[in-house]
């Protein structure tokens, strides 16, 4: 049994492991990905998928110096892992191209296994990818990025396991705790990113006191409602810090409904039907004992006493927000778990923030940034340096 | 109550009695399920729903989402008053689980034997049941298929089965059961997909033809399966006059969360609504009331489950309303189509399972 690989086009399957290596960020691969940013933000026939061109901004020359500059240190030599298998995610159709550009640029060889959904995003990629590959020196680059599509095979996958330097698997908690049943080599390494839950935090009074909440409103929109709030870095509750939390949340929530009215395809009718579910479970089980929203197409609300495992577990995205209430951020710490990955918040000063995390000891957390950020991509993921966790640092 | 209803009364009914009487007995339901389900009563207190309410219109009803009884245990009745569990097919942890009592259990056969007497008339019929007998194997425990099948078996005599238990079509009985009957009037029964791939299709195969023009066929379970193989109604139909002679094909619709009030499909191919149950066409998103012709989610509302609080549900189904008590049929009713289920997203989160066992 054998996986049915879709970029090269007419690649044959087992050269995978045999494509050289490369110097982490060689002239060629940096050219390579830079060519594939140009087409990715030029490309009209894109416009509908702004995670692609995103994408393509975040690998456009400029940043890949950055990135350069960062990450490969002038003392040390860096050398490629090797082989990297990439079992990617469902939710989010281009994150693994942030986390596979990086093990691209680091010189390793590359297999992506690509989810069965979100189809659409992955065809134009491909599409593009394979229109790179039909000029000839990008070649020996894209034969270390293969992607392919395998069946649900178990014996597959263990021979696969067996010459990987590195796996990374993209969650959900099951898929990982299942994937780490089949081997690797003793000297192979095997990173996963299981569920994550993250989180906004408003100060109430500064919400109510703005003159105008037009820029949060439209950050907020989009870091909750890209991927239809299915991101694991999408904020599922918001925290509202401070006094007036009430008249804040009535100010806020009112002005969020009247922008989000302008766009009529936000959420599907699916993940509508999913978050009115959640939101009537939460009440069955008496997780929350007030549900607003019913009749909004974009916002469900459900206040909760605090955040914890049986009342994440409902959430499935589509428009649906718990809400807490705190006095200090101090409140903030019995709430959080490792499992809580990115904290936006707005109305706070920076430095207020990060004194609090310099001075606590706070469970979790890999990313706290304003509101508008939460989806950005920086080379960090789970409090992971992907440059380093892709390659290795010899010392001499 | 039901068995005051004559078979010839299930769609005589107009909207302007139909509506009050409905009403009436779906706000008793919701609060006698307010009473003795606590989950049910803590979903409306959230809701914000008065204690003492009662909704004054069908579509002011708090429907639940049927998503719920795969995840919760809903009951209106204690633990040693269950009689009998239904559950959907479907991966576990993906089924619904239905508590009946013997009395909510008893409405549901009631039920569905008057609405199948409209169309069949009163006597029992020589029944062919498209499935194999260990269906029936746990009395306990039942999935939506097997309900089915005992429900409807009120309705036949000399009960035989079309499969063997491996699902391979057991053409000796089929062979037997058509020569003893050939030219009377028949009962065949079973799901859209099984009477398509395991019946029609290796009947076909087998070049099989039989006489049974005066027959009705009545099958349910959704054409998902068959789309997949551009295989549509008419097609399935032909079929059936082409190896039976038989031109009363029936589909009908129905759900494990609300078994008893199914939805026939009348000779125009609109689903028609029984006296004692309603559908409403909700719009994804704000859920409000869709009118005829405005494709939505379906919502059945139906005053039989007395065990559960399964009496008005939204489903995960898509659908069109018709109109009401206008079917060119010359029924009275909410009429409707299936479009099919509702597209779905998938799992939530990252996840796209491996499962650890080969798939052939």
């Amino acid at each position: 049994m054998t996986a049915t690989v879709r970029f090269p086009a007419g690649f044959a399957f087992d050269d995978w492991i045999g494509a050289p290596l490369a110097a982490p960020f060689a002239p060629s691969t940096v050219g390579c990905l830079a060519a594939l940013s140009d087409r990715l933000v030029r490309d009209a026939a894109l416009r509908p998928f702004p995670e692609l061109t995103a994408l393509g901004f975040w690998l456009r020359r400029g940043n890949l110096q950055h990135l350069q500059q960062r990450h490969l240190h002038p003392n040390r030599l860096h050398r490629p892992l090797g082989s990297v298998l990439h079992l990617t995610p469902g939710n989010v159709d281009t994150l693994f191209l942030y986390s596979g550009a990086i093990s691209l640029l680091m010189g390793n060889r590359n297999l992506f296994r690509l989810s069965r959904r979100n189809r659409e995003g992955q065809d134009r990629l491909i599409k593009v990818l394979q229109s790179l590959y039909s000029e000839p020196q990008w070649r020996t680059v894209l034969n270390r990025f293969v992607i392919a599509d395998f069946p649900h095979d178990r014996n597959l996958l263990e021979q696969l396991c067996c010459d990987l330097d590195l796996r990374i698997t993209w969650g959900g908690n099951a898929t990982v705790q299942q994937v780490r049943t089949i081997p690797l080599a003793a000297r192979a390494r095997d990173i996963a990113f299981a569920d994550k839950f993250s989180l906004c935090l408003l100060n109430a009074r500064a919400v109510l006191e703005a003159d105008s909440l037009t820029e949060l409103l439209r950050e907020f929109r989009n870091d909750a409602y890209m991927f239809g709030q299915q991101a694991c870095a999408s904020p599922r509750a918001v925290i509202w810090l401070g006094e007036d939390a009430t008249a804040a949340q009535a100010r806020f929530w009112k002005a969020l409904e009247t922008v989000l009215q302008a766009d009529a395809d936000l959420l599907t009718p699916s993940e509508q039907m999913d978050s009115l579910a959640a939101v009537q479970q939460l009440a069955a089980e008496g997780l929350t004992n007030r549900i607003d929203g019913i009749q909004s197409p974009w916002i469900k609300r459900a206040p909760v006493s605090s955040l914890n495992a049986a009342v994440e577990a409902q959430h499935a995205g589509g428009g649906l927000f718990f809400e807490l209430q705190i006095g200090t951020l101090d409140e903030l710490l019995p709430q959080l778990r490792p499992h809580h990955q990115t904290l936006t918040f707005w109305g706070i000063p920076r430095e207020d923030i990060l004194t609090w995390l310099k001075q606590t000891q706070v469970p979790g957390l890999d990313r706290v940034c304003p509101v508008g950020r939460a989806l950005d991509f920086e080379g960090y993921w789970d409090g992971i340096n992907l440059f380093s966790a892709f390659s290795r640092q010899m010392f001499c | 109550m039901i068995a005051d209803i004559a078979a010839a009364d299930i769609y005589s009914l107009p909207a302007s009695t139909k509506n009050a009487w409905l009403l009436e007995h779906l706000n008793a339901l919701v609060q006698h399920h307010r009473q003795n389900c606590d989950a049910y009563r803590r979903l409306l207190n959230a809701w914000g729903m008065p204690k003492d309410g009662r909704a004054a219109t069908l579509a002011a009803l708090p429907a639940l989402a049927a998503p719920l009884f795969k995840t919760l245990e809903l009951r209106s009745v204690p633990a040693s008053e269950t009689y009998k569990t239904l559950y959907s097919s479907g991966t576990s942890g993906q089924r619904s689980h239905i508590v009946l009592d013997r009395d909510t259990a008893a409405a549901q056969t009631r039920a569905l034997v008057r609405i199948m007497q409209h169309w069949l008339g009163p006597r029992r019929l020589p029944m062919l049941i498209i499935d194999h007998p260990e269906l029936m194997a746990s009395r306990a425990a039942f999935s939506a298929r097997a309900a089915g099948v005992q429900g409807l078996s009120f309705l036949g005599c000399d009960h035989t089965f079309a499969l063997h238990s491996d699902m391979t079509l057991n053409l000796e009985a089929v062979d037997r059961f058509c020569q003893k009957y050939a030219d009377q009037k028949v009962l065949l029964f079973g799901f859209t997909f099984m009477v398509w791939e395991c019946f029609l299709q290796r009947l076909a195969d087998e070049g099989q033809l039989y006489h049974l023009p005066d027959g009705v066929l009545l099958h349910g379970g959704g054409w998902k399966k068959l789309q997949a193989q551009a295989i549509d109604n008419q097609t399935f139909k032909q079929r059936v006059q082409d190896i039976f002679g038989m031109s009363r094909v029936h589909d009908y619709y129905g759900m494990v969360e609300q078994v008893g009030a199914i939805f026939v499909a009348c000779e125009q191919g609109h689903f028609h609504a029984p006296r004692f149950a309603d559908v409403i066409i909700r719009s994804p998103g704000d859920w409000r009331p869709l009118p005829a012709g405005i494709p939505g989610v379906i919502e059945v509302l139906s005053v039989l489950p007395r065990s559960y609080p399964g009496h008005v549900l939204l489903t995960e189904d898509l659908g069109v309303l018709h109109g009401v008590d206008d079917c060119p049929c010359g029924r009275c009713g909410s009429y409707f189509n299936v479009l099919g289920r509702l597209p779905r997203a998938d799992l939530r989160g990252c996840s796209d399972t491996f499962t650890t066992e080969s798939r052939k």
